[in-house]
């Protein structure tokens, strides 16, 4: 009884399941740095796994050619939705936010979410 | 509204370190960037931005603004129909007043703004140089070569070079030799040496 009460603790405070429950969010993805999908929930995430890893890739190579180091994040927007991007354990986690979300506050509780996890 | 003054609001916001305007075939319409980003280096940038846009309308969604974060720097990213306007910043820039402000200089990109700044990049003119004027150069500098012109000295530079003059401020490089020889008279006077000479003096006065 006790073991399946820690796991269900375990289950509610993982970094996904804070991330998803955050106002706003409507899906979660992380790819490895090869690109294979480590985790993925919510909607909007298909199209967004397949670039993930490639736009990382590029913004990098962005801040590069203006002598900029060390990426960080991304707020990509689209007309709908916006989807934040943070480096993570040597991949990509991306986060697809709707029109409605504050941003950078949505960003600071990923940032938080995935370092607490 | 002038469109560098249009940039100018840009820059004044605290935080800001450039912008730009480039089109998405490459050619470059405003560049207001700090000056130690080199050509070559800002034209690997530009291909990897216009790059990322592709990639990411053709398999994701048609995105048009980017905020990309570094260690120390944010680099803003917004596009209109043909051209992306890039904004560097440091870190302490406030991201909502930039958007605002950006917003509203999109807005004055109106198609005939964004037509004469094509014929500009196609004419090979750089209106990099008539939105941050480099060069300080006198009047009479400026007036000498057409006057060398007259005299026969040098071949007459044709009309579209003169209206083209403010243009290509940073080409001013005949203004130099011109500006030497003012001062050569000056310095000669200087360099006189000064000898010292006994007088002899009657009731206070030399004789």
């Amino acid at each position: 009884m006790e073991t399946s009460a820690k796991t269900v603790f375990a289950m509610t405070n993982s970094p996904v399941t804070q991330i998803m429950q955050a106002p706003n969010v409507l899906g979660y993805v992380h790819c490895s740095e090869s690109g294979d999908v480590l985790v993925q929930q919510g909607s909007e995430v298909d199209s967004l796994a397949n670039v993930l890893v490639y736009f990382q890739q590029v913004a990098g190579l962005i801040g590069e050619s203006f002598g900029l180091e060390d990426f960080q994040e991304a707020q990509i927007q689209a007309k709908a939705l916006t989807v934040i991007c943070i480096p993570h354990q040597g991949g990509a986690a991306g986060v697809v936010l709707n029109s409605r979300s504050r941003v950078n506050e949505t960003a600071a509780v990923v940032r938080q979410a995935l370092a607490n996890g | 509204m002038e469109i560098s003054k249009l940039f100018d609001n840009i820059l004044d916001l605290p935080g800001i370190e450039g912008v730009c305007l480039f089109g998405t075939q490459g050619q470059m319409y405003v560049n207001r960037l700090p000056s130690f980003l080199s050509t070559e280096l800002f034209a690997d940038a530009q291909r990897r931005i216009v790059a990322m846009y592709e990639t990411m309308d053709e398999n994701f969604q048609p995105c048009d603004d980017y905020m990309l974060k570094f260690s120390e720097r944010w680099l803003l990213l917004r596009r209109t129909d043909k051209h992306v306007m890039l904004i560097l910043a440091g870190d302490k820039v406030n991201l909502a007043s930039t958007r605002m402000v950006t917003n509203m200089t999109m807005k004055h990109l109106t198609p005939t703004l964004i037509a004469q700044l094509e014929a500009a990049a196609k004419g090979g003119l750089a209106l990099v140089a008539v939105v941050t004027p480099v060069v300080v150069a006198p009047p009479a500098a400026t007036r000498a070569p057409f006057a060398q012109a007259a005299a026969g000295s040098t071949p007459p530079m044709a009309k579209s070079a003169i209206t083209a003059a403010p243009f290509q401020a940073v080409n001013a490089a005949p203004a130099k030799p011109v500006v030497a020889p003012a001062v050569a008279p000056v310095t000669a006077v200087v360099a006189e040496p000064v000898r010292a000479t006994t007088v002899r003096m009657y009731r206070g006065r030399p004789y």
